[in-house]
């Protein structure tokens, strides 16, 4: 299991398929969580090395999320990009992810980032 | 063993079973004394007529024989039991002791013994045979010498217990004297029976008709019984009242005997009442010897007493009472203890326990000494009397205590038959008495040896084994004998083993194998199919034929029901009684919890008391601050006359500190100066009831005189006793030292009684309230009317005029109009007044001289006297009276008049002083009336002496009269006097000289106003008299106040849903925006596949337009931001270099495209942390250096961070680009402009970026500015304060 992992919890439909083609085109295999519920099975499975984030779910909290996330033993290590384009809620989260991103956000600076962060891991 | 069916055994039966029922039913009532006995003489009864039964139907001589043997179990122990039921039942509560039952059972238990032996010494029976007479047969014997003493014995006790009830029925009543005749008659009834069977006068020569004569006796006992409920009512009663007692109770004779104890007494000094009853107190207490020395003679008495040590240690609350017959006469003492906190009763049995037996120090000593000396003899009882096993394994619903108790006899017994079998083989061995049974034997002892001793084994497993055993033997038996007595034996044994061991069902299930066993075999052998192998007698093999099988089947089941029933009954009753005791302790859960519930509920009932005693002691600290602040000095007495209080003032008055005065007798006062019989009148007047006023001379503790009113009232209890003296006195010395004054100095001018009466009459009017001017006249006239002065009916009083040296006419009387006229005004020195004014003395003249400057035509000659008014040296006006020409001088009008001058002069001063305060008091009272304040007073307790206009208007009244009275607490809104009261009563209490309060009002025709005041304490003397309050209406204000709150919270409201909405709008333009711009970059980079560069070129088209929309969202975001002030600027701690590096990152590629030189400085002396919000300072260079790259062609881009002074530093951005016009730079911050208005596709943007710079820079405390030459370039500086990291050390 030498390919790095990056999963992708974004309700847009559009957007996840932007980030999960950007992550893939530079070799990251990626999963996409549209709702906000399933990552914790596929955190299950796999422990990604990167999770990209959205804040505004329909059955969740972003918040929330990078709270349990951030909670969780074994998946508090986990890189984490909050992107989102509420400018009011990512300033709440600031300091809680790796990196708080206001969307839109270029697919080069996601590939950028991606690489660097993961690459630490 | 085998019977036939006889009709005579049919109503021994009958008997039998009836006596069986009575004997059960006494026994469930077995807590009361006498039923055990009736219980044991119903069984006794049951078993003769049982007996007796099967002797008839006995079908062999043996068997008949064994049956006859057994009967004398109940011959001889029925009279026993009698007795003991008689004696129980007519001495209630009294019950015989063992060791006396004892001895009389002893002839009844050696008949017992003698008749199962009878056939080897043949005591009892001599001859034994059989006697047939037709159907019936029965033993036939001839009596040796013991039956004779047993006869006579039983009948002793028969004829003593028939005479105790006898003697009891006198004592009865009611239905207890039916109930003893019934008695009687059914147990002496058998008895008659009985001697005429042996007197050979039976009416059936050969029948013993005793036992039919008990059917008699049952019947009656059952009359009794179910008529009377014999054992019911008395004995449950006192068995309710007395055993149930968690109390223990000892009842004492008057020797100190133990006559009654109950069950609780029994287990607090750890012995059974069976025991107790009948010893001397001393004996049952001996282990407390401290005990009996203390209560040995006490009577009538409480104490609490510790009884017992360690775990087993209880406090006792022990009284002790006297009992009296109905003659009064002392009869015993009755002893109760109560365990004061031990809460677990312990259950009956425990009385033999060690455990809650008291421990002296001598048992300490012995127990601890016992292992070491446990020998083999210790080893061998504990061996054969097994501890009880600690923790067994408790069928469900039986009583723990019970199993272990029953475990431990079958261990023991088990542990016996062991020890025996073991001799047996022993013997066997021994006498080499071998056989093939020998193997049995041995495996048998084998088996019982490791049931006795696994104990931990299943209890069911080993119950099991021993009861396969017992049937093993019973069908040994049969097979071998037949109906053998030995198998029947084992068979019953069989059964009530099972029942006791296992259960009912144990039982049936048993019973019904040994009837299947007892019923197969005797059909088979009856019918000839099975041979006994041990019997060659075809007679008398056994049974004989199939009536005799069946009868004998019959027999055996009436027999193994009945002891089925003994012992479920015994079962149950144990049961009953552990599951009485469960109940028992629940309910003294329950009542622990009610008073638990119970101390909760009243400990809340007593917060609630002391919180109104704290209320009602508030209103008493209220009265009492009023009677410490009162002016007057007040004196509290005993009747002994002794200071039990005195108040402040009392200090102040005499000058003796309140502790030098407590204690003392108020004639520490005494001055001396007023006579004892002043003090005895008072002391008269007072001890009497009565009220005494009077005034008092007394001496202060510095010796000096003062005099007191005082009035002396007796204060009263509710009961009307006098209980003190209380005494208010008012100070006044002053008043007494004028009018002693007053006297004195008339005394000196020698004054005649008439004078003083003249001048009294002055002093009284100059005591009038009225006007000095109108006053003047009267006195004028007052010393006009005093014949012997020889004036004239005329003269006049001058007023001095101190300042301007004059007097001024201000009362006449039949002044001719000239003087009037000319006397209106006269210097000092002018005319006759004027000199008695300048010379102060009194002027006389005779006749009108040169000195009666003021004169006018045709005035007529007289005299005059010109008396100045003097106050000390000061003239205070002057009286002139007319005298007839040529009068003289008198000395003693003289002496009058200048008494009269003084006096005069003392009631124009007082008057002068009234008019000086009033002119004061008006001067104020009109700048109060005036004010535009609310001003009014209260006294201390509140209520309004005073309102001004102002106040009354705010108040809604009309008149001042409608608020004088009334308590200023009215006013408020009634939701708000709590409040309000609480905060003044505050200000009275801590003594707050000053405060300012705000209250909704009430007023008078119902609206609602807000008042703000300030309260001031008015004191004097140290006393608080009253309040005064300057107030204002600031029901505007406060309403301003509230709009002003409420315009706030709306505006602050509005602002959160401003940012609300804009970060929706943010979310819903962005979102949308980053899927096209990640849309045409994934198609740049040529992840769907490559792009010709024509769709290359459109794709980077799409980016470059997607971005410039995102930014302008951005800007019109953050201008919108601004505009709502929900902008937020963060204070975080950043590092200049980090920033000063992401903005070269972002900008180098723009530069770079664009062929232009970017360079960043950072200045040395700039602090490594600085704080604020770093994304915005890199928004803010990013728009000025974005600025810069799109407006410059060529040349360099310069970035500097810098520090200016001390407190300030700066961001710089310069280009060398086109730069902007002079005109341009006033406008270029203003939002939507830049220059020219021109808007190209090289320089397009909102036009927001300057604006939105500016703006910020602001917000973040600092200011932008602009340095710029057409064709030269611009330098953008902005200067922000600096904002260090506060150091931490």
């Amino acid at each position: 299991m030498t390919t790095l992992f990056a999963l992708v919890i974004e309700d847009d439909p559009m957007l996840g398929k932007v980030y999960v083609t950007a992550l893939k085109s530079i070799g990251f295999e990626a999963a996409l969580d549209p709702d906000g519920d399933l990552y914790p099975k596929i955190l299950e499975t796999r422990i990604p090395n990167i999770i990209f984030l959205d804040l505004h779910l329909p059955y969740a909290s972003g918040v929330e999320i990078l709270k349990t996330l951030r909670a969780t033993p074994g998946w508090s290590e986990i890189p984490i990009v909050v992107m989102t384009a509420d400018i009011i809620t990512a300033k709440q989260v600031e300091g809680q992810a790796q990196e708080v991103l206001i969307k839109p956000v270029s697919v080069m600076r996601i590939q950028r980032i991606a690489a660097q962060l993961a690459g630490v891991n | 063993m085998q019977f036939l069916y006889n009709p005579y055994i049919l109503p021994l039966v009958v008997s039998a079973v009836i006596s069986f029922a009575v004997a059960l039913y006494a026994w469930s009532r077995k807590n009361t004394p006498s039923a055990v006995a009736l219980a044991l003489l119903g069984l006794a009864i049951a078993e003769w007529s049982a007996g007796y039964a099967l002797e008839i139907a006995g079908a062999s001589f043996e068997t008949k024989l064994l049956w006859g043997k057994l009967q004398y179990i109940g011959i001889a122990t029925a009279p026993l039991f009698w007795l003991i039921f008689a004696f129980n039942h007519a001495h209630q509560g009294n019950r015989l002791n063992h060791q006396r039952m004892f001895l009389l059972a002893l002839i009844p238990l050696i008949t017992m013994a003698l008749a199962f032996t009878t056939e080897l010494h043949g005591w009892l029976w001599k001859e034994i045979g059989v006697s047939q007479h037709g159907d019936f047969s029965a033993l036939k014997v001839s009596y040796g010498f013991w039956f004779w003493i047993h006869f006579a014995y039983s009948y002793l006790l028969l004829a003593v217990g028939a005479w105790i009830v006898l003697r009891s029925v006198g004592k009865m009543q009611g239905l207890y004297r039916g109930q003893t005749v019934a008695l009687i008659v059914a147990v002496v009834s058998p008895w008659v029976a009985n001697a005429l069977y042996l007197s050979g006068n039976s009416p059936i020569p050969f029948l013993d008709i005793t036992p039919f004569a008990f059917t008699l006796t049952v019947a009656g006992l059952a009359w009794g019984i179910f008529g009377f409920r014999l054992v019911d009512i008395s004995p449950i009663a006192r068995s309710q009242v007395v055993e149930a007692m968690r109390d223990g109770m000892i009842v004492l004779d008057m020797r100190g005997r133990v006559v009654d104890m109950n069950q609780a007494a029994g287990l607090i000094i750890g012995l059974p009442a069976a025991q107790a009853i009948g010893k001397p107190v001393e004996e049952i207490l001996a282990p407390w010897p401290d005990l009996l020395t203390r209560f040995r003679a006490a009577a009538d008495t409480t104490a609490e007493v510790t009884i017992g040590q360690g775990a087993a240690q209880r406090l006792y609350q022990v009284s002790i009472e006297t009992m009296y017959d109905a003659r009064q006469m002392p009869v015993g003492r009755v002893i109760t203890g109560r365990a004061l906190q031990a809460t677990v009763p312990q259950p009956r049995f425990a009385a033999h326990e060690t455990s809650t037996r008291p421990v002296s120090p001598a048992d300490n000593n012995l127990r601890s000494e016992a292992p070491a000396r446990a020998g083999w003899l210790e080893q061998a009882l504990k061996f054969f009397v097994p501890p009880l096993l600690p923790n067994p394994k408790i069928p469900e619903g039986v009583n723990p205590l019970w199993f272990q108790a029953l475990e431990r006899a079958f261990t023991a017994m088990l542990r016996v038959a062991a020890v025996a079998g073991t001799l047996q083989l022993i013997l066997i061995f021994f006498y080499r008495m071998f056989s093939p049974l020998t193997l049995v034997y041995a495996a048998v002892t084998l088996l019982l040896w490791w049931i006795s001793l696994a104990r931990s084994t299943s209890f069911t497993l080993r119950s099991d084994v021993i009861l396969l055993l017992v049937y093993s033997l019973a069908l040994l038996e049969i097979v071998n004998y037949g109906y053998s007595v030995e198998g029947f034996t084992f068979l019953l044994a069989f059964v009530v083993l099972a029942v006791l061991l296992r259960d009912l069902r144990g039982g049936v299930l048993a019973f019904l194998i040994a009837l299947f066993t007892l019923g197969s075999f005797g059909w088979q052998i009856s019918a000839g199919n099975y041979f006994l192998p041990n019997i060659f007698d075809e007679d008398n093999a056994a049974p004989a034929n199939l009536q005799a099988a069946i009868t004998s089947t019959l027999a055996f089941s009436a027999a193994s029901l009945a002891l089925i029933v003994v012992v479920v009954s015994l079962l149950r009753s144990v049961n009953m009684a552990w599951q009485k005791e469960i109940q028992a302790l629940n309910l003294l859960q329950q009542e622990r919890d009610l008073l638990e519930q119970r101390v909760i509920e009243r400990t809340g009932a007593l917060a609630e008391a002391r919180d109104s005693a704290e209320k009602a002691s508030d209103e008493l600290r209220k009265y009492f601050l009023a009677i410490e602040q009162s002016g007057s000095s007040i004196v509290l007495t005993n009747l002994n006359g002794e200071i039990e209080y005195v108040n402040p003032r009392f200090e102040i008055v005499t000058g003796y500190t309140r502790q030098e005065a407590l204690g003392q007798n108020p004639r520490l006062l005494k001055s001396g100066n007023q006579a004892p019989k002043f003090y005895v009148d008072l002391w008269n007047t007072i001890s009497t009831g009565n009220i005494w006023q009077g005034e008092f001379n007394n001496r202060r503790k510095d010796g000096s005189l003062y005099w007191e009113s005082a009035t002396i009232a007796p204060v009263k209890a509710q009961s009307g006793a006098v209980t003190h003296y209380i005494a208010i006195k008012e100070d006044i010395t002053a008043e007494k030292q004028l009018r002693e004054d007053l006297q004195r100095k008339n005394e000196d001018l020698q004054v005649s009684q008439e004078e003083q009466q003249a001048l009294a009459a002055l002093l009284k009017i100059g005591m009038e309230p009225q006007p000095l001017n109108d006053l003047l006249p009267r006195l004028l006239d007052e010393i006009l009317a005093v014949r012997w002065l020889g004036l004239e009916a005329k003269g006049g009083i001058f007023l001095a005029d101190g300042e301007n040296r004059r007097l001024i006419l201000s009362a006449q009387r039949n002044l001719s109009p000239q003087i009037r006229g000319l006397c209106q005004q006269i210097a000092f020195g002018q005319c006759l007044c004027g000199r008695a004014a300048a010379s102060r003395e009194i002027f006389f003249t005779g006749n009108v001289d040169h000195q009666h400057e003021i004169s006018y035509e045709g005035m007529a000659d007289h005299g005059h006297y010109n008396v100045p008014i003097l106050a000390g040296e000061r003239v205070l006006g002057v009286m002139v009276f007319y005298l007839p020409v040529g009068s003289q001088p008198v000395a003693r009008n003289l002496h009058f008049l200048q008494a009269a001058a003084n006096s005069i002069g003392s009631i124009l001063e007082k008057k002068n002083a009234e008019t000086r305060l009033q002119e004061s008091e008006i001067r104020f009272r009109q700048i109060v009336e005036n004010a535009s304040d609310l001003i009014y007073r209260t006294d201390a307790l509140g209520h309004f002496t005073y309102a001004n206009p102002t106040a009354l208007r705010a108040l809604g009244f009309e008149r001042e009269d409608d608020v004088l009275g009334r308590h200023f607490l009215e006013l408020a809104l009634p939701e708000a006097q709590r409040a309000l009261k609480r905060f003044y009563d505050h200000q009275f209490l801590a003594g707050k000289t000053t405060t300012y309060y705000e209250f909704p009002a009430l007023s008078a025709d119902g609206q609602m106003i807000w008042i703000g005041q300030n309260v001031r304490m008015v004191q004097e003397n140290g006393n608080i008299i009253g309040f005064q309050a300057v107030a204002r209406d600031i029901t505007t204000l406060k309403q301003t106040r509230d709009a002003l709150a409420l315009s706030r919270d709306q505006a602050l409201e509005a602002s959160r849903f401003k940012s609300q909405l804009l970060a929706k709008i943010s979310h819903e333009l962005r979102t949308p925006l980053a899927g096209v711009i990640g849309y045409a970059e994934l198609m740049e980079q040529a992840a769907f596949g490559p792009l010709n560069p024509e769709q290359q070129d459109a794709a980077e088209n799409i980016v470059t337009s997607a971005n410039y929309l995102n930014t302008m969202i951005g800007e019109l975001l953050d201008q919108a931001q601004i505009e709502s002030q929900s902008l937020q600027l963060r204070q975080a701690p950043f590092s200049p270099a980090t920033l000063l590096e992401q903005v070269d990152a972002i900008l180098r590629p723009l530069t770079k495209r664009k062929a232009l030189t970017l360079t960043c400085n950072l200045a040395p002396d700039l602090p490594a942390t600085l704080i604020g919000d770093v994304q915005r300072l890199q928004q803010l260079l990013i728009n000025l250096a974005g600025n810069a790259v799109k407006f410059t062609t060529q040349g360099e881009i310069k970035i500097d961070i810098f520090r200016t002074d001390a407190t300030r530093w700066g961001l710089r951005v310069a280009d060398t680009g086109a730069g902007i016009p002079e005109e341009a730079q006033e406008y270029i911050f203003e939002p939507f402009r830049q220059v020219d208005n021109a808007i190209t596709r090289n320089n397009r943007g909102t036009g927001l970026g300057l604006s939105i710079t500016k703006q910020i820079v602001e917000l973040m405390g600092g200011e932008i500015l602009l340095n710029s030459q057409v064709g030269h370039g611009s330098i953008f500086t902005i200067l922000l304060p600096l904002k260090e990291k506060e150091n931490k050390s």
